[in-house]
């Protein structure tokens, strides 16, 4: 009897311990394998986007262009079409960032923002990152004035 | 007999769940260390690259052959905002060096700067170790990344070029036979004759005979006649068609106060709309890129066929006076970069930048 209760006492204690280091393991391996999938999708949409027509005076772009930035990231896709790359990723949480030098569109940055990285034991909110940087190379197109 | 053996059987069992969780514990710890070490330096390497290619792009587009646009160049690589260490360290010694061919030698400063149209990018990142010390001993890694882009030549434009089409001087010259610095024309005046209504580049017997030998709609405008369109095109370098080298450019009229006012739009587009040449519009720095515009360039009557492309500069706005007698000329430049603010670093021609490594 005391034999069996020393090795069912040293099992949960055993069992605690590994359960709680393969907790974090899967913690940490799905949270850097999102947090990638999410790093190859802003590069993605920051290369789109640079190649993209821009068509927009200013830093914020039209409507259609941040459409189809977003749902590259989103998608991979500019019409939207296909599975999400990454769980739960919405269109308000790809913000796109057009930075303009002496008028005409220099850099563009795609960022993850309000993001929550459910990972099972914990969740993490991703504000600004990850984020991808291109030099704007496409075709300027601004607002002719009517 | 048997007795002793039992013993010995549960004095086993009693050590087995120790070492089997030491060895499940030791198993785990090595698995949370390859999750948590090795996922970050895999990240790691993917921003390091990120960084790299987006770096190299950026510099290829400050590439014009001059010893300025090296350092622009190196500049522009050095400055890029991406991070590293998820999303939270810069890059820091970051190499940055310049080829005339893919192949090398890479410089990190080339005495000359004619024909340097390659960059490499190397960065390298060195993330700190957290669970592998523990079996290895090695407390931190460096992961690195290389990319190299150029300018490479572009025979085809879907997008981006500016709606006229100037007539070749010879056919067999890299350049056309224009010279950098001096004025062509991109529309003809009505009825041209050899005078002050005639860019300065053309303004020869030759050209103007030749001029003439195709009918007055086809002195000018290439493609379309929508006043809409030609706004488009001229503004927004929108293009209805796409355009290669060897193709047959179709010549229209056009309406010209339209496409005089379009220019005009289109120079004031621009941040240095006062510079009266390229050269002086290089040295003042201001400029945001939008005169300097691409043109097919064409062999004229009977064939129209496309040479290839070019980098023309458009003049100041007092140079495109209303009237159809009076040509729209603008100054040659040489080699053309898609999305740069300057000249290219190559010979004549269109380039693209692209990362090639």
């Amino acid at each position: 009897m005391r034999r069996r209760g020393n090795a069912i006492i040293e099992f949960a204690l055993s069992f605690g311990l590994l359960f709680s280091v393969f907790a974090g393991v899967f913690q940490f391996g799905y949270a850097f394998v999102v947090y990638n999938n999410l790093q190859t999708a802003v590069r993605a949409g920051a290369r789109y986007a640079s190649l993209r027509v821009y068509d927009s005076s200013t830093s914020t772009p039209s409507a259609a262009y941040l459409a189809a930035v977003r749902n590259v990231v989103i998608y991979g896709d500019p019409s939207g079409s296909g599975p999400r790359r990454v769980p739960g990723l919405t269109p308000e949480q790809v913000q796109v960032t057009i930075i303009m030098d002496r008028n005409v569109p220099r850099d563009v940055s795609v960022a993850i923002v309000g993001y929550t990285l459910d990972a099972a034991v914990r969740s993490f909110t991703l504000n600004g990152k990850p984020k991808a940087t291109m030099p704007y190379m496409g075709r300027f197109a601004p607002d002719m004035g009517g | 007999m048997p007795e002793p053996r039992a013993e010995s059987g549960i004095r086993g069992k009693r050590g087995f769940v120790l070492l089997a969780t030491a060895a499940g514990l030791v198993a785990m710890v090595g698995a949370l260390g390859l999750s948590v070490d090795l996922g970050r330096l895999y990240i790691a390497r993917n921003e390091a690259q990120s960084y790299a290619d987006a770096a190299a792009l950026a510099a290829a587009l400050e590439l014009d052959g001059t010893s300025a646009g090296i350092v622009r160049a190196r500049d522009r690589a050095l400055a890029l905002p991406n991070r590293w260490h998820l999303g939270t360290a810069s890059f820091t010694g970051t190499e940055v060096d310049f080829a005339t061919s893919a192949a090398g030698p890479w410089l990190p400063a080339p005495s000359s700067a004619v024909n340097y149209r390659f960059v490499r990018v190397r960065a390298a990142a060195t993330a700190s170790l957290y669970f592998i010390p523990v079996v290895a001993g090695q407390t931190s890694s460096t992961v690195r990344a290389l990319a190299v882009a150029a300018q490479v030549p572009k025979t085809n434009f879907n997008e981006g070029i500016l709606p006229f089409s100037p007539m070749a001087h010879d056919a067999a010259d890299p350049n056309f036979g224009f010279t950098p610095g001096q004025r062509y024309t991109l529309r003809w005046g009505a009825n041209p004759k050899v005078g002050p209504n005639v860019c300065p580049g053309d303004n020869h017997d030759t050209w103007v005979t030749l001029a003439e030998a195709g009918n007055a709609s086809e002195r000018g405008y290439i493609e379309e006649t929508s006043s809409a369109v030609i706004r488009m095109a001229i503004e927004q370098n929108y293009q209805s068609r796409p355009l290669a080298v060897g193709d047959t450019v179709v010549m229209t009229g056009g309406n010209k106060q339209t496409q005089r006012d379009s220019l005009i739009n289109r120079i004031n587009q621009d941040t240095d709309k006062y510079s009266a040449t390229y050269a002086e519009y290089v040295a003042n720095d201001t400029g945001n890129g939008r005169r300097l515009v691409v043109v097919p360039i064409n062999t004229w009557y009977p064939e129209y066929r496309v040479l290839g492309f070019a980098a023309f500069f458009l003049l100041l706005p007092s140079e495109y006076p209303q009237g159809g007698n009076k040509s729209f000329c603008a100054e040659y430049v040489g080699p053309f970069v898609q999305g740069s603010r300057h000249k290219g670093a190559g010979g004549p021609g269109a380039y693209v930048v692209r990362l090639v490594q």
